[in-house]
């Protein structure tokens, strides 16, 4: 039977426009700006849903996403709230948590078993017999959990945004309308934002009266006319952040606004009576009755009583029956109410013990009146509570300000306001029409006065004198819920605050009291009530719990963002990838790990074999590229690195290292003196930024004359090895490389390949090598250019793996990779990098107590089994942890698997048989080896003839 | 291994020259580098991005680094992280209290080849590669809105504003009525365009080519 009532005045519908969906398989109609629930409720559906834990059957409590009453799912979406939510054409919805479905559920076979579950006794269960637990563990997996997480559905991410304004205000009712329209007038630029779909507010459901909706629809046009408001509908404030920072979940996407200062006009929630059965469908908030009558024309019921503590019922009930809903009676617990609806029999000092069910479904409702102690039940299908409320107060409390209970209205209202806030409206327990409106200007006086504007602010609007909330609504404790999200009942927190947990921090961890999806909105104030009657205190001795962002569950689509995957390219990324490079991270670089996918054995000696046997160049341009000018550069770089300067001579290079101050090692590269103030370093692909932080701090403190500029991204660079590498650049440069001109660790500045650039005589790979350092722009040209000249010895590029390879066997060391965060200098025999005779430098003192401490070394070792050893692979002696590899592969030149690896210092001399533990767990054995394997009197970068490469090799 | 190669020797690449494909932009040098010359689709208003990395830029460094640019005519601003104008939409910006940034103007490239020449002690002289783009209208609106944490209203029109815009860090300007200029690092060129043109896409904007945006200023438009 359709409950849809005629057209009213304030309807969010467009009647001209219907669209069809399916709620568990059933074909439905809804009107454009209809909500799930409000279809359904109109089709005559009152059961949307099943709870979390006994899987009782469940309706439309506040239809304002103030409560997760109403979860559905569909293929595309989980946990859609179908309070305010509009269908998609024929889109298929279902209820979350239900087993068969929502009509036949079998979970509700856990109601059964409801005084077996108290609350917290999972905390007590199934841990004995432990061979149980698993059974157990997947067992509460499949039944705990709201909607099904569905790998298939692709939410589409949504782009985030910023907004500025001078004030933000959250909640577009009478007050937050109030303060916009006297914000912009005093000239703030402002933004109002709203959860609802259309602005006003409360106003769009209640307060109906002519001059209230005649203000609201002017006020809202006139906002809309104003260039300094911009008003956001639909939009939820989720939190509140330092300065001012509120994200604001939207369809569009979340705004992240940054305003100078914030009105929080955000209302009141309606906070439920507690009675047995008070959960069922039928059963529902007033203002949930209200905003389906008012806002979708639908009436909650056929037969309706209100259950009334305060003046609000009475306006609901007068104002449900004008719109063409059958209000019969209404229950109020105060003795002498000061008003009456006509044509609405009034019950006073009473309330609802119990709700009849009929087929899971309200069917009628047992008043008891509280003097005589009598019963009388009353038929309806709807029962309207409007027993109290409780300020939104969240995002208040995450900006730092506080709230205390009033006794004298029985609410919590804000208190302490941090700088630059406000609140106004009926979160300071203000609920008069003229009182909000006033309140809202008052409070953008106010804000703009704190910012400095000069404005006279008027008397402080006072709150209502009169309570509106009931002190105590709880009027049962069997099968009468607390909270609906996780099926508390007042007799769950009597056994959590028997147990001990008697703060209301405690209660809620124990109890899992307001930690459900609506996090406590409807279900806190009633938590800490009957807290306060446990412990025999008043309400405002309780406290409340901490509200943390965000104020409603935001999607994760909306939060990640725009799809951005930042990675930095070297000049040379293109020619990589049009070679068929597999690519690696090397932080935010990306790298050609070797040039063909899955980087084989094969392809990787390929590479190999020509930088030992021809040429090869890779691309070193993620390297740190650092200079340093000015007549304290040098002192600069005795104090940032261990070894001297005094003697590093104009136009040569040498490697140098640095420690921090507990003498571990932080990064190498190489330092190049290109005039007596001038000189020129490289540092690690992956700590070039901390070096250049490093080397400012230090600048710094010791006041030093110097630039630093870091050119890491300015330049590209590459590294021509090999032995004909001299014979292929001489093609394209007119530079003087003779031996004598450019020795090894010269560095020289000259065209090559048509470019400036500089060249640097140093190598990593243990062959005769030039470094080349240019503008970016030109290194893709550059690095072409050197493959198209070294054509005829077949020089190739290779990758980082290949380079890892060559460098082991050369046994060069890579920082992060053979060091770890321990590392000290001598450990891995750099102890001739140290220059503590120099008077200062950062971390001399460390290095000058570890010296003589040394427990372990870095050594070279040689595997002749054909087994896989592993990076990380432990060496054992004894039983014992002796060491670890650091570093390994099998070495084409070896002819073994060679491999850099800590041992004790036993351990460390050269013969020694070392015990590696490999993946399988076997121990097998390994040699200590003298490093490096290859070419160990470096004749090979040296080179000035390349027939002499056996005698060298 | 393919040895394929498209290179020319001595030739200078844009950063993001790979996001232009020939089908889509005519490729060619402008000041000695390759990059998109113009768009074969047209441009669409005032909303364009274009990549201006061809702009000559160099670093000059060193304590009497003001006084060589004033001494060779250069506008130097007077505050660090501002920014002067040099032709229509050039600058010397000042990064540290003895560094400054030039980025010649589209109309003068060679305005900083007088810095090439020698230079007195005390004075260094780099160039200084980057990759540059041009962004106007809705597209510059849509990428702060969505990219831009602080509230650009509330800085001088000649702030030199060094920040992270899309994960990138970036110096960002405003020339005189020419929209915004975005400089990065050539490492985050390609993905800086990317997100760019991205949003540009999306508010029915355009990447256009060098000549475009030249054509673009001359006819006076505005931002």
């Amino acid at each position: 039977m359709s409950a849809r009532l005629k057209e009213q005045p304030n309807e969010w519908l467009n009647r001209a426009k219907k669209t069809a969906f399916y709620f568990e398989g059933t074909r439905y109609e809804a009107f454009e700006g209809d909500t799930i629930s409000s279809a359904l409720l109109a089709a005559g559906v009152k059961t949307l849903a099943r709870s979390f834990k006994y899987h009782r059957k469940r309706g439309v409590l506040s239809l304002a996403d103030h409560d997760a009453n109403v979860l559905v799912e569909s293929v595309h979406e989980a946990n859609i709230r179908a309070d305010v939510t509009a269908p998609q054409v024929n889109r298929d919805y279902r209820a979350v948590n239900t087993i068969g479905g929502l009509k036949w559920d079998l979970g509700a076979m856990l109601g059964w078993l409801a005084r077996a579950l108290p609350v917290g006794f999972y905390y007590k269960a199934f841990y004995r017999p432990s061979w149980a637990f698993p059974y157990w563990e997947r067992l509460i997996r499949r039944l705990a959990g709201l909607g099904t997480a569905d790998p298939r559905r692709r939410s589409e991410r949504q782009s985030r945004s910023y907004r500025h304004c001078d004030v933000l205000i959250v909640g577009a009712g009478p007050a937050g309308l109030s303060a916009a329209l006297q914000a912009a007038a005093l000239g703030l630029k402002t933004v109002l934002v709203d959860e609802n779909e259309h602005a006003g507010g409360s106003l769009s459901y209640r307060d109906l009266s002519d001059d209230a909706q005649s203000w609201r629809a002017s006020a809202v046009e006139e906002i809309e006319n104003l260039e300094l408001v911009e008003l956001l509908c639909g939009a939820t404030a989720a939190g509140c952040y330092d300065d001012y920072l509120m994200p604001i979940v939207t369809a569009a996407g979340v705004v992240q606004i940054h305003a100078r200062s914030i009105i929080l006009a955000t209302g009141l929630i309606e906070q439920p009576a507690v009675f047995t059965n008070n959960d069922i469908p039928g059963v529902m908030l007033a203002s949930g009755a209200q905003r389906l009558a008012h806002r979708y024309a639908v009436a909650p019921g056929a037969s309706c009583v209100v259950l009334s503590a305060n003046d609000q019922g009475y306006q609901a009930a007068a104002e449900l029956q004008a719109a063409g809903v059958n209000v019969t009676t209404i229950v109020d617990t105060r003795a002498a109410p000061p008003m009456n609806v006509a044509g609405v029999t009034t019950l006073t000092d009473s309330y609802v013990a119990r709700a009849n069910a009929n087929n899971g479904e309200l069917c009628s409702v047992v008043i008891k009146d509280n003097e005589r102690g009598t019963e009388r039940t009353i038929d309806c299908d709807a029962l309207l509570m409007s027993v109290g409320w409780a300020p939104a107060g969240s995002l208040l409390r995450q900006a730092g300000g506080t709230l205390v209970y009033d006794e004298s209205l029985q609410q919590v209202v804000p208190e302490h306001m941090p700088a630059r806030f406000a609140t106004a409206g009926s979160i300071n327990g203000i609920f008069a029409f003229d009182d909000r409106r006033k309140d809202g200007k008052e409070a953008a006086k106010f804000i703009a006065a704190e910012l400095g504007l000069e404005v006279t602010a008027a008397a402080k609007v006072l709150p209502q004198s009169a309570p509106q909330s009931h002190p105590y609504p709880i009027f049962g404790a069997t099968k009468a819920f607390v909270d609906f999200d996780e099926d508390l009942t007042p007799q769950d927190l009597k056994v959590g605050f028997k147990e001990g947990f008697d703060s209301v921090e405690l209660l809620k961890r124990y109890s899992t009291i307001g930690m459900g999806p609506s996090q406590g909105k409807v279900s806190n104030m009633n938590g800490i009530r009957e807290l306060a009657k446990l412990r025999g205190e008043p309400v405002g001795a309780i406290g409340t719990t901490t509200p943390r962002p965000f104020w409603q569950p935001v999607p994760m689509a909306k939060l990640a963002g725009r799809r951005l995957r930042r990675e930095w390219h070297t000049p040379m990324h293109e020619y990589h990838l049009a070679q068929g490079a597999e690519m690696m991270d090397t932080g935010a670089w990306r790298r050609p790990k070797s040039y063909a996918a899955g980087s084989t054995r094969e392809q990787i000696e390929r590479e190999y074999q020509a930088v030992r046997e021809s040429a090869g160049i890779i691309d070193v341009s993620t390297l740190g590229k650092i200079e340093l000018f000015g007549s304290g550069a040098e002192a600069l770089l005795e104090h940032a690195y261990t070894c001297g300067f005094d003697k590093l001579k104009l136009g040569m290079t040498r490697y140098i290292f640095m420690v921090d101050g507990s003498g571990t090692i932080v990064d190498d590269g190489v330092a190049a003196r290109l005039a007596d103030n001038h000189f020129y370093l490289t540092a690690t692909s992956t700590h070039a930024q901390t070096v250049v932080r490093l080397l400012q701090l230090y600048a710094d403190q010791l006041a030093l004359d110097v630039n630093i500029i870091d050119r890491t991204t300015q330049l590209g660079a590459m590294n021509l090895a090999g032995p004909l590498s001299r014979q292929i650049l001489k093609r394209i440069t007119n530079m003087d490389l003779a031996e004598e001109a450019f020795p090894y660790l010269a560095i020289r500045e000259g065209m090559v390949g048509g470019v400036t650039a500089r060249l640097m005589r140093v190598g990593f790979v243990g062959e005769l090598g030039y470094e080349i350092h240019c503008e970016a722009k030109h290194a893709r040209g550059l690095w072409e250019a050197i493959l198209t000249a070294g054509e005829a010895e077949s020089c190739r590029a290779f990758g980082v793996e290949a380079q890892r390879l060559l460098r082991l066997e050369k046994g060069h060391i890579i920082i992060g990779q053979d060091t770890d965060g321990t590392t000290n200098p001598f450990e891995v025999n750099l102890g001739w990098g140290v220059k503590l005779s120099k008077p200062r430098f950062h971390g001399r003192h460390s290095l000058a107590e570890l010296k003589p401490k040394v427990a372990r070394k870095l050594v070279g070792f040689k595997v002749d089994q054909s087994v896989q050893v592993e990076e990380n692979h432990l060496v054992i002696e004894k039983d014992d942890i002796a060491g670890r590899v650091t570093s390994v592969a099998f070495s084409p030149a070896a002819q073994a698997t060679i491999g850099l690896a800590f041992v004790r210092l036993e351990l460390c001399e050269v013969g020694s048989v070392i015990q590696i533990r490999i993946g399988d767990g076997r121990l097998i054995e390994g040699t200590v080896v003298a490093t490096p394997i290859y070419d160990p009197d470096n004749l090979r970068q040296r080179i000035d003839d390349p027939q002499s490469l056996e005698s060298a090799a | 291994m393919s040895t394929t190669r498209t290179a020319r020797p001595g030739a200078a690449y844009s950063p993001a020259l790979a996001a232009f494909t020939e089908d889509q932009y005519t490729l060619g040098d402008i000041y000695g580098m390759r990059t998109a010359v113009s768009t074969k689709a047209g441009t669409n208003g005032n909303n364009l991005v274009a990549d201006l990395s061809a702009l000559g830029k160099c670093l000059v460094v060193g304590p009497t680094a003001k006084s060589h640019l004033q001494s060779i005519g250069m506008p130097v601003p007077n505050a660090l992280l501002e920014w002067s104008p040099l032709g229509a939409d050039g600058c010397v910006a000042m990064l540290h209290r003895d560094r400054y940034l030039l980025s010649a103007p589209h109309a003068q490239a060679r305005a900083i080849d007088a810095l090439n020449g020698p230079t007195p002690e005390g004075v260094l002289v780099l160039p200084y590669d980057a990759a540059d783009f041009a962004v106007h209208g809705d597209v510059a609106d849509a990428f702060l809105r969505e990219f831009a944490i602080l509230d650009l209203q509330l800085q001088s029109a000649q702030g030199w504003i060094a920040t992270r815009l899309a994960h990138c860090e970036v110096y960002l300007w405003r020339p005189l009525s020419h929209g915004l200029r975005l400089i990065c690092t050539p490492a985050d060129a390609r993905f800086l365009l990317s997100t760019l043109t991205a949003v540009a896409t999306e508010v029915g904007g355009s990447v256009v080519g060098f000549n475009d945006y030249v054509h673009y200023v001359n006819k006076g438009a505005s931002a």
